[in-house]
Order: structure tokens, then sequence, then C-alpha cells
């Protein structure tokens, strides 16, 4: 009897038993919770962050960001640009492979230009390409010279289509050829991580590519899942079972950066928020009046308390981060004093009626680049207020704001700017140029017609060397601070929260941890 | 030593130690049992040698190995599960402070976290502003502000505090004006001693922050402990900077208490150096003294490892997980740690050891007392098997186990002694076995050493009364000396008889009269082909009364002597009535009268096959004789006969011959005879010719009107005559139509038409008519005499020239047969051309073969050595077989005659017809000799069988292929004389 207890005792004795904390998961594989499922694998067909960010991670671009910029440089290729601007070529990289073990080659090149662009492709996108179609509407042909060499030729002179060529995905032919339309639930490319699999509505896994030609990845896996409530990406995060967390809400930021096993990854956004004055209705005809705007509004306070410190205070359009940043010869201090005397000249000039009220339109949903977007239109009327301007405040839901503002209704107005490709012209030319200042689908909001700054942002589109770019993106910066055509606010800041061990993250100004540079220290 | 019994063996002597004792002592004394003991010492030479070692004694190996196999197992598992138990307990231990420390980490951010929220919701409060300035209302835009006095403000702040208080944590509260001096400064909810160091001075760089509008929450360490700040911006509607609002708490043990309420653990709070403060608690609810942590553990806390320790206090024992709390994400400022009470975990450990060793103690006696009651219980009946065993050993077989029970020692001893009780059974079988084949033995020797049947049958006789106990043994042998039958004809051979009146001595004298007696009952063995046996003789109803007469009214057996399905023998045997008694004959001597009768019948049969052979061989010299006698007649008579087949073969060679040669003569007579016919037919005609010519000859000359006129006729005949010979005669349709153009053309010269069928016979022309005409000139009255005398001169020169031809031919033919025949050269062999040969027989076969194709495709062949007439022999045969096989047929046949030189020293002449073929039954035999399908009288048979022994001498071969539409014969001679000769001469 004592033999078979003893017995009993010791088989209980060896059953590990669940629960132990011990045993946790792989510690090879990333975990990254993110707030909603992915809608499709095939990057050239998604337009959401979340299918973005997964996607970017399994294909490569003929060119590339540096990691936590948005300057271009080689990815899949080295590239040449013709005098006149309109032929590029595109040396490709020796020895890479797809995921599937096909080689890349000029004609998977052409192949995955060709099933966007040629409607008698027959892997033709059809609608799920407009966005891209968009994007890269001025290339005219994509052509195989040999298996190494591509040409790019191009209606007419223009720069930025390398920004736009760095996340323009090139996939495997022979796996677009099996899969068909179904490519974009099993998707090929060429970059640090493979596809494994997707539960739709629970988890995207990919695994380490071994081949890669950039080196290997850190991390054998990443594994995306889906956790809807930021709350709970915070717990989960906290317990250990998630690596990195996106969305994290602004409230919840302090308890992150205190927790000693928690980080905070910061990156500067690829946005600007802004006051613009609508030049259709006087009196922001007048650079003094807007000036004096300029003079009213101490950013720095706003910054702090309306956005959480989460943002540094904008002097112009450009995100600092930018190549093209240029910091404005003319810059408008906060010497509220100053404002007060333009008005006055305004007033005595007859321009402005010191007793009209303006109408201040601003949204009332929280975007990316402003949490608090009402809290910040109340701090601009009050600043607007001590140099003599009146205003009214209109809130609207964001839809509805932003409908109203690209129709002009608006004297001044509060919004913002996220980056698609990293350029500086889809900064510039979208916000200042004539070209886009047409009512009803306005995004030069304030209506700026300046023919000086429309010919330097076209010459800066065709310039192709980039000192020259930036020489004439500088003019136009100086230009547009002399014109006081905005009151810039800020720049946000990207945050994603990730546990203490992991290292190296680098977050993109795209808001996505640059994966496979992101290691995982041992000793923790 | 005194009760009898021996020391134990000593296998070496071993000098006497001091105290006596050896290990053999040790033998003595723990010996249980004195009987095993004294087997084991008085039986040296039974069991094994004596071993040199110290014996361990099985009772003792049995406990010994039932201690440790009871001991052992609970040892191990003992210590397995202890050790599993306790480690996974202290893992347990461990992984639960891992997860409160995670809870007490939340818990501790979240109640920074919110000093923060409240630091900030209360900067925001509208009323603060207007608090700060004295409860005055600040002034707008463009106002100005005159600072109120001090009471005023911290009046006006103390009534807004009285507000908000409620929901503040508890903690210092400061407010500094925009410049950094401090306008305001209480402790809400705690005593002031626990916040003094707690405050900012006036000043203070935490508060730089707040000036630029920042609001943070941070972890301050000062001295050793550690100070959470919330600093927040006071402004005003133009977002003027107020002043700062900062609230501190420190990181104590009442906020660990707070902390602790969520957790099932204490919690342990300090700074980076110095003690921890702790929320244990003493049993009587004091709070434990302050800890400290070994300086390695706090090093790697603060590095930003989890650490694990174990500490000791006043208040018990704790396991510990702590980890470092860090300022901004960046320096670290502090540790906080949760403390498991390990004082459960040490009471389950001692349970657990008591428990582990009150179970192997009583495990262990548990275990002895069982070994030693199995051991005496295993011990005894194993003594008695020994000693058993030692009796056998010795040829006690009487000796039996007793062993009442059931167990499997019971079983043994049973079967120990079926053993002893078969061992003796089995000797005594053995014993008598032995017995019986020495008696075997002996008879076989007896029997087989000599042939001669009657002393054979005395030898037995005798081996089987030396053997058995017996009153009679009879041996009767079957039948003749040459054939012994089936018992019909059974003869006692030898017998032997225990006499009435001796017991002692067997004698033949009357014995053979009672084998006699007993001959039926013998006969009736043989007859069954099986032993006969009679438990009283004198009681069988068929045998009974033949026995009492031969004196064996007891036990009988008749054994038939059995060999091969033929009963050579008969061996009765009887045994005696004594005093009543009845002994009969067992199943063993049964068995082995049947071997004696087997050896018996052996011996017999040798006897009398040896009697056969002796008297066979005698009979076989004599046939022997006489039969040679008869071969050497027949030998004489055959030769004779040979030498007439061989006459007999060489006339038919010869007649072959002939026939060729007669078939030969008749197409050879037939081509003279066809000239010569011709000749004679010729001779005829000329006669006349001539007369007739110079009858014309005369008659022109006298009627010619002047001798130039006939002269120049008989130049124009002359010179006409040679071409018109050799023109061909028309004939028929030709003549006619020529008739008709010559009668126009003598028309037009003016001469007789009646010409005009004369000229036309002739083959003229109507430009020979012209001559005629011109060389008449108006003389045409001569014209009839010109045609006739042209008609006979054509006549004449054509008919000598059919006799040429007619004699060059019989000259051709005559040179044909002789070289035929090779009259012209010696018989022997010549270097020849065989396309003449074939050439030669093609010429004397032309008339058999005149409705015939003959092709030749002759290729270009070097000389062979041959003897040419025999060879052409062989063409003969050839050709004149294909020839017969396409005679008859309605079509033409043909005939090619092939020649080629092979290329590797042969040349190859083939015959092939296209008549209907050698059927492929009779292909095979075509090449013996007298075969042939020929009717009879057209062949003898011989002709391929010669063929073939012709080519044969020359050393070539000649085959036959055929098929329906072609038959192909193939000669084939080799070009080399040497090896043609070679062969030739042996063949």
């Amino acid at each position: 009897m004592r033999r078979a207890a003893l017995l009993l005792a010791l088989c209980a004795a060896c059953d590990p038993g669940p629960g132990s904390l011990h045993h946790r998961r792989d510690p090879g594989a990333l975990v990254v919770a993110q707030p909603s499922d992915i809608v499709s694998l095939d990057l050239a067909r998604v337009t959401d962050s979340e299918s973005i960010e997964v996607a970017q991670t399994i294909f490569d671009g003929l060119v590339r960001w540096r990691p936590g910029t948005t300057d271009v440089e080689p990815g899949l290729a080295t590239w040449q640009v013709s005098a006149d601007g309109k032929r590029w070529t595109f040396l490709l990289r020796d020895g890479v492979h797809f995921h599937d073990g096909t080689t890349l080659d000029a004609d998977a090149v052409v192949f995955s230009f060709e099933r966007l662009l040629d409607p008698k492709h027959p892997y033709y996108l059809g609608g799920a390409g407009d966005y891209w179609r968009a994007l890269l509407k001025d290339v005219t042909t994509v052509e195989a010279i040999d298996p190494r060499t591509v040409e790019i030729d191009v209606a007419r002179p223009y720069a930025p289509l390398l920004g736009d060529l760095a996340i323009f995905p090139i996939v495997s032919p022979t796996a677009v050829r099996r899969w068909g339309d179904d490519f974009q639930n099993h998707p090929v490319g060429s970059g640090p991580y493979a596809f494994e699999s997707w539960s739709p509505g629970e988890q995207v896994v990919l695994h380490r590519f071994d081949d890669y030609w950039d080196g290997s990845a850190g991390l054998e896996r990443i594994v995306f899942e889906v956790v809807g409530d930021a709350r709970q990406r915070l717990v989960d995060l906290e317990s250990g079972s998630v690596d990195l967390a996106t969305s994290i809400l602004p409230d919840e930021l302090p308890f992150v950066e205190l927790h000693p096993d928690l980080q905070l990854h910061h990156a500067p956004g690829n946005d600007v928020s802004y006051l613009a004055f609508n030049f259709d209705h006087p009196p922001f005809d007048d650079v003094r009046v807007r000036r004096a705007a300029n003079l009213a509004i101490n950013k720095e306070p706003i910054v702090k308390l309306a956005f959480q410190g989460r943002a540094t205070a904008a002097d112009g359009a450009l995100p600092p981060t930018s190549w093209a940043y240029h910091r404005a010869t003319v810059t408008y201090g906060f010497d509220i004093e100053a404002g007060k005397k333009l008005i006055a000249e305004a007033v005595a000039d007859g321009k402005l009626d010191p007793n009209q009220t303006f109408k201040l339109y601003a949204p009332t949903t929280p975007r990316l680049y402003m949490s608090q977007p009402e809290r910040v239109a109340r701090f601009l009327q009050a600043g607007l207020e001590r140099v003599g301007l009146h205003t009214e405040l209109v809130l609207q839901p964001y839809q509805q704001h932003r409908a109203s503002v690209e129709h002009g209704e608006h004297d001044m107005c509060v919004f913002g700017w996220i980056g698609d490709t990293g350029d500086p012209d889809d900064f510039l030319y979208t916000l200042f140029d004539r070209d886009n200042a047409q009512p009803g689908e306005a995004q030069n909001v304030a209506f700026y017609r300046d023919a000086h700054v429309h010919d330097l942002l076209i010459q800066a589109q065709g310039a192709i060397a980039q000192d020259q770019r930036a020489d004439l993106y500088a003019q136009v910066q100086d230009q547009l601070a002399l014109d006081a055509v905005w009151v810039p606010i800020a720049h946000g800041e990207l945050v994603v929260a990730g546990r203490a061990e992991l290292d190296n993250v680098i977050v993109s100004p795209t808001g996505s941890p640059v994966y496979q540079l992101i290691r995982r220290l041992e000793n923790r | 030593m005194s009760d009898g019994r021996k020391p134990p063996i000593r296998p070496t002597p071993l000098p006497p130690t001091p105290g006596g004792a050896t290990g053999f002592e040790l033998d003595v004394q723990t010996s249980p049992s004195r009987k095993m003991r004294m087997l084991t010492t008085r039986l040296p030479r039974i069991l094994h040698a004596p071993t040199p070692e110290l014996r361990l004694r099985l009772r003792t190996k049995l406990v010994v190995a039932m201690i440790i196999a009871a001991l052992v197992p609970v040892a191990i598992v003992a210590a397995l599960a202890s050790g599993v138990i306790l480690s996974n307990l202290e893992e347990g231990l461990r992984d639960d402070a891992d997860r409160q420390l995670t809870v007490a980490l939340n818990l501790l951010v979240r109640s920074v976290e919110r000093l923060g929220d409240e630091t900030v919701q209360m900067s925001e409060s509208p009323e603060l502003v207007v608090a700060i300035e004295g409860g005055q209302r600040a002034a707008g835009s463009g106002g100005t502000v005159y600072p109120a006095p001090p009471e005023i403000v911290r009046r006006t702040l103390d009534a807004w505090l009285g507000n908000e208080a409620a929901h503040v944590p508890s903690s210092r509260l400061q407010v500094l004006d925009p410049r950094g001096a401090i306008m305001f400064d209480r402790v809400i909810g705690g005593g002031s001693e626990r916040f003094k160091d707690a405050g900012v001075l006036a000043d203070d760089p935490a508060v730089a922050a707040g000036e630029t509008w920042s609001r943070t929450v941070r972890l301050v360490a000062v001295g050793d402990h550690v100070i959470v700040r919330a600093v927040a911006p006071i402004v005003d509607a133009n977002l003027a900077l107020r002043g700062v609002l900062v609230l501190s708490t420190p990181l104590d043990g009442e906020l660990a208490d707070s902390i602790k309420g969520a957790l099932s653990a204490d919690v342990l709070i300090g700074g980076t150096s110095g003690d921890l403060a702790v929320t244990f608690r003493s049993p009587l609810g004091r709070r434990g003294e302050p800890v400290e942590l070994a300086p390695a553990d706090r090093d790697a806390a603060l590095r930003g490892q989890r650490i694990h320790e174990e500490l000791d206090t006043s208040t018990g024992r704790y396991t510990v997980t702590a980890t470092r709390l860090l300022d901004n994400g960046e320096k670290p400022v502090g540790i906080v740690g949760v403390g498991v009470d390990r004082g459960p975990l040490a009471a389950t450990k001692r349970l657990a050891i008591r428990s582990l060793v009150l179970g192997g103690g009583g495990a262990l006696l548990f275990a002895l007392v069982l070994a030693l009651v199995w051991s005496r219980r295993l011990g005894a009946p194993i003594q008695r098997l020994h000693r058993g065993a030692i009796a056998v050993s010795r040829g006690d077989l009487d000796h039996r186990i007793e062993m009442p029970g059931t167990d499997e020692l019971t079983d043994l001893a049973t079967a120990f002694n079926q053993m002893t009780s078969t061992l003796k059974d089995n000797q005594a079988r053995l014993a008598a076995r032995m017995r019986e084949i020495v008696a075997l033995h002996d008879a076989g020797r007896a029997v087989s050493s000599v042939i001669d049947l009657d002393q054979v049958s005395r030898k037995i006789v005798d081996a089987v009364a030396r053997t058995f106990d017996v009153q009679l043994v009879a041996l009767w042998i079957g039948g003749s000396e040459a054939r012994p039958g089936d018992g019909d004809d059974l003869r006692p051979s030898a017998a032997r008889a225990r006499r009435a009146d001796v017991s002692s001595a067997l004698a033949t004298d009357d014995s053979l009269a009672a084998a006699t007696t007993l001959t039926p009952f013998a006969k009736r063995a043989a007859a069954a082909r099986a032993p006969v046996r009679l438990e009283r003789a004198a009681d069988d109803p068929t045998d009974g009364a033949a026995a009492v007469t031969a004196g064996s009214p007891g036990p009988l057996v008749a054994l038939p002597l059995d060999r091969k399905a033929r009963v050579v023998g008969v061996l009765a045997v009887s045994r005696a009535v004594k005093d009543g008694a009845v002994r009969e004959f067992t199943d063993a001597e049964m068995n082995l009268l049947a071997t004696f009768a087997d050896q018996a019948g052996a011996a017999v049969e040798n006897a009398v096959l040896y009697q056969e052979v002796r008297g066979a061989s005698e009979e076989l010299e004599r046939k022997v004789r006489l039969r040679t006698a008869e071969l050497t007649a027949i030998n004489s008579e055959l030769g004779r006969a040979l030498a007439d087949l061989r006459e007999t073969q060489a006339q038919l060679v010869l007649s072959e011959r002939m026939a060729g040669l007669g078939m030969l003569v008749a197409g050879v007579a037939h081509e003279i005879n066809s000239p010569t016919a011709a000749i004679r037919g010729s001779i005829d005609g000329v006669a006349a010719a001539v007369q007739r010519i110079s009858k014309h000859g005369a008659d022109m000359v006298s009627r010619a009107p002047s001798p130039e006129v006939a002269d120049r006729v008989a130049r124009l005949l002359d010179a006409m005559v040679p071409p018109l010979a050799e023109r061909p005669m028309v004939t028929g349709l030709v003549a006619r139509k020529a008739g008709r153009e010559m009668a126009t053309a003598l028309d037009k010269h003016g001469l007789d038409r009646e010409l005009a069928n004369d000229l036309a016979d002739l083959g003229a022309t109507a430009d020979d008519i012209a001559r005629l005409a011109a060389a008449l000139g108006p003389a045409t009255h001569l014209a009839p005499s010109a045609v006739g005398a042209l008609t006979d001169r054509v006549y004449l020169a054509r008919t000598a020239s059919t006799v040429r031809t007619a004699v060059s031919q019989i000259q051709r033919i005559v040179g044909a047969l002789k070289s035929y025949s090779h009259l012209d050269q010696q018989a022997t062999r010549s270097d020849a051309d065989l396309h003449e040969g074939l050439e030669t027989t093609l010429a004397l076969l032309h008339h058999a073969l005149r409705d015939i194709v003959v092709e030749r495709r002759f290729g270009t062949l070097p000389h062979v050595p041959v003897f040419v007439d025999e060879l052409n022999q062989v063409w003969t045969n050839l050709i004149q077989n294909a020839q017969q096989a396409l005679a008859g047929r309605a079509a033409r046949g043909s005939i090619a005659i092939e020649t080629t030189a092979t290329g590797d020293g042969w040349v190859s002449v083939k015959v092939i017809d296209d008549g209907p073929g050698v059927p492929a039954d009779v292909l095979p035999r075509i090449f013996e000799p007298f075969f042939t399908t020929k009717p009879k009288g057209e062949g003898s048979g011989l002709g391929l069988g010669i063929a073939r022994r012709i080519v044969a001498k020359h050393g070539g071969e000649l085959r036959c292929e055929s098929v329906p539409g072609r038959t192909c014969f193939e000669v084939r001679l080799p070009i080399s004389t040497a090896s043609s000769i070679a062969e030739g001469d042996a063949s």
C-alpha cells in the first residue's frame, strides 16, 4: 500500500501540470497586437495601415526607405535617370529570390507593373488597383531590357516616382499565375518575411525568409494578432503575451512610460496639422492679417497640453525628418504686440473690419495627427482673439468638416495631412499648388494660387538630382513662410509600445516598426 | 564435535588466528540450519569441490536480497518523489511570486499614473486659477493682474482644496508661482511625518518642466527613498502660465500596503540603496523591519533582471522576487518586489520528509520479517530435496521424498520421486536389453559366419536355445533348394528339444521328429505371415493334438522368417509347463524372438541364395559357350552379306551413272540427228537446183540478143546473190504484200508480172527489179530465165549456209562430249574454270532444257583445283534435278545458275529453280541413297547422294534450301588446295 502510494505521489510529481509561467510562448516569435484584421495581403490592393504594415514585410520594392526615414536608397535595384528625366533605368540586384524559390528578374518587375497598369494583362487588378494607378499615372511604359535591367518611361519628368516605388510591391509572377485572384491570400514576394498563414479575425503568421538578400531577419516569426480592444492590447503587452502593440490610447501612454517592463518607441510622424486661411475670403488675402495670426499663436503650450506632448511644434509644412525640410528664413515668434500692430495697419487700410467675426472650422473627430482637435481650436481661438481677430467655431465630424473645407466654406480651418510616400512633393505640391485649389475637391484648402510657387513645384517634380530638388523646395518653403499661408501647428509623433526586452525597434515615418531589424535581448 | 559432526571443510589450512575468528567461524555462527551444514560438509565428493571462498548460505542471501529489493525502490522512489515534489513546490512558489510581481507592478504604476491624472485634473480646474489670484477673477485679455497678498491666496487655495481633496490620494500638494516660489504647501490624507521629505523646494528642477507647460509624472530618488512626483502647469484661458501644481507621495510601506490589498503576497519597495520597506506583519500586526537584499541581487535587479531570493526575517521566511523601477523609462530609481510566505512550503516539506522516513522504516521492517519467514519456509524443503538428490546419486533408487503441500516445491518433490522410479525401471530395462543384445550379437556372428544352409539352421536353433528358457526350438526351411515358397513346402531343417527327464541338456535326437509333427503349425504361421502365439498349445483346436505329441503342450510360438514379402522359413519355440505353472512369452521376449527371426531369415536367405548363385553360374558358363559358337557362324554370314552389299552398291552407282549417261546419249543423239537431217534434206535439193541453174544459164545464152547482154545479166546475178542469201526468208502476209509491189514494179519495166511471187519469195526489192530491167535492156524475154537462175542460186547459197551451221553444231556437241568425259585430261585434280564445266554440262543438256529459260549469273571465279569430270557429274545431277522438277508444268520454268566467290576462301555455285519446291518432310532425306520421289525408272535415287559425296571429296559442301517457287542447291568449294586435298583425301 505504501509503495503504491509512493508511486502515485511520484507520478503526480512528474506531471508538469498546466499554467507554468516558465513555459511561455516561443521566444523566436514576435507577437504584434493590431487593432483590426488585415483586408488583403496583396500590397498592390490595400490602403489600410494594418494590411500595409503586414504586407510591407512580405514584399520589397525596387527601392526602399532608409530605416526610420523617408530617404530613398537602393532596394531590389539601383537606378539611373536620363537627362530629360523621362526614362528611369533600374539595374536589378543579382541573386534575389522570391519566397517560392523563383528568381527575381526584369520580367518579374514588368509583370508586377503590368498587372496594375495594363488592362489587357491576364492578371489585371482592375478597380482594386485604383490607388496605385493614380500614383503611377505618369508611367507610360515599363520594359525589360535584359534580365537585370528594367526601363520605366514617364510622360513627364517626375522625381517623386522613387518615393512611390519604395512601397510598390514586386511580386512573384509564378505565384500570381498559380493563384490568380487568390494571390492576395497567398502572397509571394521577396521581403524579409514570408507568408505562413492567415486565420481571418485572429492572426497572420509570417516566417523569416532565410534567403533574404539583405541578411536574414532577427526573429524567426512574426505573429500579427488582432486585438480589437485598446486596453486589452495593453494588458497583453504587460503580461508578455504580446511583444509590440500599436494604437495605444493616448491616456495609457504614461502607464507604458512608467512601467519598467515596457518601452515606448517614438518616431516623428510624417504628418502636419495646421490652421489654413482661405485666400478667397478677404481679409485673408492680406498677408498682414495672416502674419498677425501667426504671431498670435503660442504653439508650445498647445503642443504640450492638447497633444499630450506627443508632437513637436511645426514651423512649416514639411516634417523636420524630410530630406527637403528647410527652416524658413522668415519665422514668426509668439508676439502679441507685433500681431496687434499688423492688425491695426490692416484696419487702418480698411482691409479688415475690427468687429467682424470669422468662421473657424474644426473637426470634432480625433485624427492621427491631432487627438484633441476641438481643444486645439479653442486654444487657437483664444490666441487669435488676443490680436483682435474674432472667430466663431464651426465644429463638425470629420467627414462633413472635410467636405466643407474642400468646398472653401471656411474663413479659417484646422486641418492636417499625412504623407503617403515620403516625398516632399506629396506635401508641398498637394497642399500648396494651384492645381489642387479647385473648390469641391481642393487639397490646397488655403486656395493659395501663387504662380511662382507653382513653377517651382513643377520644376522640382521634373528635376532629378536630389540636391537640386532640395534647393527648389527650400525656395518654396521660404515663399510659403513669407506669404504666411498657414499657421503650421504641429508634427505628430508616432508611438509603438513594446516589451522592454526588444532591441533595435526603429519606427518608420509610416508608423510601423522595421520588423526585420528587431532583436530580442537574451538576458531578460 | 561431540555429536559426531565434522568441522567445516577447510580447503587450505589456515594459520590459527589469535581470536580464533575466521570467515568460516562466521559461517558457523550465522548458520541457523545445522542439517544443511552437515550435508554440505559430509558429502564433499558428491557435491562440487568445496569452494575456497566464504559461503553465504541461501537463507542469508534470500534475506539480504529481499531487504534490498524492498528498500532500494523505496529509497529511490522516496528520493525522486521528494526531490520532484519539493522542486516543483519551489518552482511553483517562484512562479507565483513572478505573477504577483507582475500584478504588483501594474498596481504600482497605475497608482503612480493616477497621481499624475489627479494632478492634471486639479491643474485644469478653473477654480484653481481663481484661487491663485486670491479669489479675484483673472482679468480679461489686456487686463492687469495685481498679485494678491499671500495669506489671501493661501486662504482661497485652502477653500479650493477643501472641495477637491476628497478624491485626491494621500500626498503632499504644493502650488508654485510661475517664478518657482512656493505659494502653497499642504499634506492631504495623512500625517505630515510621512511626507516630510517628499515635497519640492523652491526652484526645484522638477518644476521647470511645468514652467514649459509640460505635465510629468516622475519617480524621483531622494536619499534612500523614492518619491512619486506629478507636475502640471496651471494655465489660464489664454494659455498664460499662472503657476505649477505639484503632488508628491513617497513609495513607502504605506503605499505598499495599498497594493498588498489586491495581492496574495507582501510587497517590498525602496530606493536604489538602503533597506526596502515591507508589508510583512508580525502575528501581532506589527510591521516587519525593513529588509536588505543581497548586493548581487540588488545590482542584478537594478540592471533590469527579475531576481529571486529567500529572505529570513523576524516575521518569517519569504521567497522574494524583485525588479527595478525606472524614472521616465530610463534611469533606475528604486526596487519593487513581492514576498511570498515560505511557511506553508516549509510545513509541507517537513511533512513530506517525515512521511518518507516513516514509510521507509516500515518498509524495511516489513521486508525483514517477510524475508525471515519465507527463507525458513523455503529452506527446509530444499534441504529435503538436497538429501534426496544425494541419496539417488549414491545409488539409492528407493529413496522417496515426502513433501506435503501444493506448491512448486511439492511438485518438485513429486517429480523427483517419479524421476527416481523411472530411473530404476530404466536401469532394469537397460540390463535386460544388454543381455539380449549380447545374445543377438552372438547369434548374428554365429549365423553369418557360415553359408551352408544346414549349418546355418543348426546355429540358429542353438542360439535361440541358449538365449531363451525353452522346451523346444525348431526351424523350418521353405520349399525346394532353388525356390523357397510361401510355406506350402516347409520342411524341418533343425530342431532342439529338452528331454523330459534330463532338464539340463538339449538334444536333436528326437527333436526333428517333434518338429515334423508341428509342421502344420509352422505352415499356419507362414500362411498368416505373422507370429502365431498360443498360451497353451494343448488347448488349441487345430494344432493342440500335434503339440501334445511333440511334447509342447504349454506356451508355443511360431514366427515366420519373412524376407521381402517371401517367407523363407518358420521358427517355433515352446516352453515347458513347470509344476503346473505356465510362463508365457513376454512382449520383450517376443520382440527379441522377432529380431532373431529377422536375423535367421537373413541368414537362411543368404544361404539359399548362395546355393542358387552357385547353380546359376554353372548354367551361365554352359550357355555362353553355346552362344559363342552361334555368333561365330552368324558373323561369317554377315561378312558375306556385306561383300554382296558392297558389290550391289557399286553396281548401283554404276547404273546411276549409266542412267545419266543414257539420258545424255539420248540428248546427244537428238542434237546430232537434227543437223544431220537438215544436211540430208538440203543435199536432196542441191542436185535439182544445180540442174535448173545450168538449164537457165543455157537458156539465157541462147536467147540473149547479144553475148554482152547475157554477160551483163550474169554479172548482175553474181552481184545480187550474196545479199539476197543473207536476207531473211519472207513468208505469208509480208510475201504477199511484197508480191503486189513486185508486180507493179515488173509492169513498170515491162517485165512479166508472173515473176512477182518468185521475186517476193527471194526478198527482192523494186530496186533489184530496176537493176534487172536495166541489165536486160530490151531483152525482156530473158527475165524468167534470169529470175529462175537467181532463185536457184540464192537457194544454193542458203543451203550451203544451213549445212555449215549443222556441221558446226555437230562439232560443238562432239567437243562438249569430249570435254565432259574429260577424255583429254588425266583423272587428277587440276585448276579449272568452273564456268567451263557448267557451260559444257548445259550444252549436253541443251535438248532437255529446250522449254526452260536458263539464266547465267556468273560472277568472277578463280580457278579451283577439282576433279573436273567428277564435278561435271555434280552439275549434271543438279541441273537435271532442276529440269525434272520443272518438267510437266504448264508455264515455262526457269533455272538460274549463280556463281560467286565468297571472299573467305570459298566459291559458291547455286542452281536455283522456280519449281514447286521440295516438301519440308522430304527435305532432310533428299541426300539419302535410293531416296527418290520420281516415278520408278526415272531416277535411281542415288543422284544427289553421289553429288554430295563428290562435293565432300573436294572438301566442300552441298546444301539445299527449298520453299515453293524457289529451290536452291548450293555447292561450296574451297579455293585453297591444301585444305581441299587433305579433306578430299580423308573422305
